[in-house]
């Protein structure tokens, strides 16, 4: 048995065979799973996981566990001899997303408790189990649920618990709308704070609103000696206007492009003339 | 946010506009800036088609409420004031900066009274590119009026000359 657990774990992307190794798996998965980490540090430590050594240890043996439980979920939801590429290739997806945010719960959780992260294997055999609700919860939302959530990734020192990460999503688009709109209002550069990037906002929407007032006193006044009555084609001569000058424009263009020369444009500069 | 810099809205809005103020200026003949200032966001609001929030409150306050001043709520000066204690203010904290802020903002933008600060960022930069469009329509259709009114008194004194 444990030969062949050795071989799936040497050969885990791309999990082609995992139909023969689902029983091995099912039966590890529910013995103790303190031997079962216990067994997989050894093969961990000398196999192909890339990460430095400092935390190889943690996070093989958790995202191991994880893994396990993870291909376990996996193959009870879909067939899997039917998409065997994609749920490998998932998979991976899904090791580096687990290995990043549970090297980061690892390091959060040394820097909560403010000790150095211990090395011997009992104590990451505690911290494995006391944590491993808490991981398994959210490492489970992100499975379950991967169209409907936002797929956070927890950077390197920062907390992963959910309060934290939902702040974070909100956060980032609270500062999304802001760049948004440092674009729209002039006079703000990026090193502002929220504080002065309102005040220019406040400031700039209540000067387009004196704006828009002053015209429309101005636009008053111009139509009081506007005769309107006769101006019934008014909308037509309006439109027509506008137009002209697109077409003008449109012309313009064409005519940059095929060079055929200033005689056509003499011609719409002359109709528009007694205008 | 970029539909508000297209110029098919801007036609769209400015002929809209133009429309209402021939309308107002056949029905009415005395048309203060007031009033005009109101059909202008209405039509506005219109040319949103409803998409964003202060549209609709625009469109759903009722024509005269600006003349309904909202008066804040004043403190009744009774004689019993002098015999309760004193409230101690000077020790509570203000709101924080941001917030006081954003309170500022929401009075400005219509509609959007309570409404968190994330939706009001997205609101503000919806309202603030129209409020732009709006800007450079009516703009446009002032030096519209400017040029037909540069034409007709030219034929009125001639007129008048004759006579």
């Amino acid at each position: 048995m444990a030969d062949f657990s050795a071989q799936s774990y040497r050969q885990p992307f791309p999990f082609l065979d995992i139909d023969p190794t689902m029983e091995s798996l099912t039966q590890f998965a529910e013995l103790n799973p303190q031997s079962f980490i216990l067994d997989n540090s050894a093969f961990n430590f000398q196999t192909f996981f890339p990460l430095s050594v400092n935390d190889s240890l943690f996070s093989n043996q958790a995202s191991q566990g994880e893994t396990m439980s993870g291909f376990i979920h996996n193959s009870n939801q879909s067939s899997v001899s039917a998409q065997p590429i994609f749920s490998a290739k998932t998979e991976v997806e899904e090791i580096s997303n687990k290995r990043k945010a549970l090297d980061i719960l690892e390091s959060s959780s040394g820097n909560s408790s403010s000790s150095s992260p211990p090395v011997s294997e009992t104590g990451i055999k505690r911290r494995n189990n006391s944590g491993r609700g808490k991981r398994a919860k959210s490492n489970e939302k992100e499975m379950e649920k991967p169209k409907e959530v936002v797929h956070v990734r927890a950077r390197r020192g920062q907390a992963t618990d959910s309060h934290s990460l939902a702040e974070r999503v909100r956060r980032g688009k609270i500062n999304e709308r802001l760049r948004c709109l440092q674009d729209i209002v002039p006079g703000c550069y990026k090193t502002m704070g929220m504080a002065l990037m309102l005040d220019e906002i406040i400031n700039y929407v209540q000067s387009l609103q004196n704006q828009v007032e002053f015209l429309s006193m101005k636009l008053t006044a111009a139509s009081t000696y506007y005769d309107f009555n006769s101006e019934s084609d008014a909308m037509e001569r309006m439109q027509r206007e506008k137009a002209e000058e697109a077409k003008e424009l449109e012309r313009l263009m064409r005519e940059g492009y095929v060079g055929i020369g200033g005689v056509a444009c003499f011609h719409s500069s002359s109709t528009y003339g007694p205008l | 946010m970029n539909r508000w810099r297209t110029k098919r809205e801007h036609q769209i809005y400015s002929s809209k506009l133009f429309q209402a103020l021939c309308r107002s200026r056949r029905t009415s003949s005395s048309t203060s800036a007031k009033e005009l200032h109101q059909t202008a966001d209405r039509v506005l609001a219109i040319t949103a088609k409803g998409t964003s929030r202060w549209s609709r409150a625009i469109l759903a306050a009722p024509l005269t409420a600006g003349t309904n001043m909202k008066k804040h709520k004043k403190a009744k000066v009774t004689v019993h004031t002098r015999l309760r204690k004193p409230v101690v203010n000077r020790e509570k904290k203000k709101l924080p900066v941001v917030e006081r802020k954003l309170k500022a903002l929401r009075r400005l933008v219509p509609g959007c009274r309570k409404l968190s600060c994330n939706n009001l960022l997205e609101e503000t930069s919806d309202y603030i590119a129209a409020l732009e469009m709006q800007a450079r329509a009516m703009t446009a259709i002032t030096e519209f009026l400017g040029r037909g009114e540069a034409q007709a008194p030219t034929d009125r004194q001639g007129s008048i000359g004759n006579m």
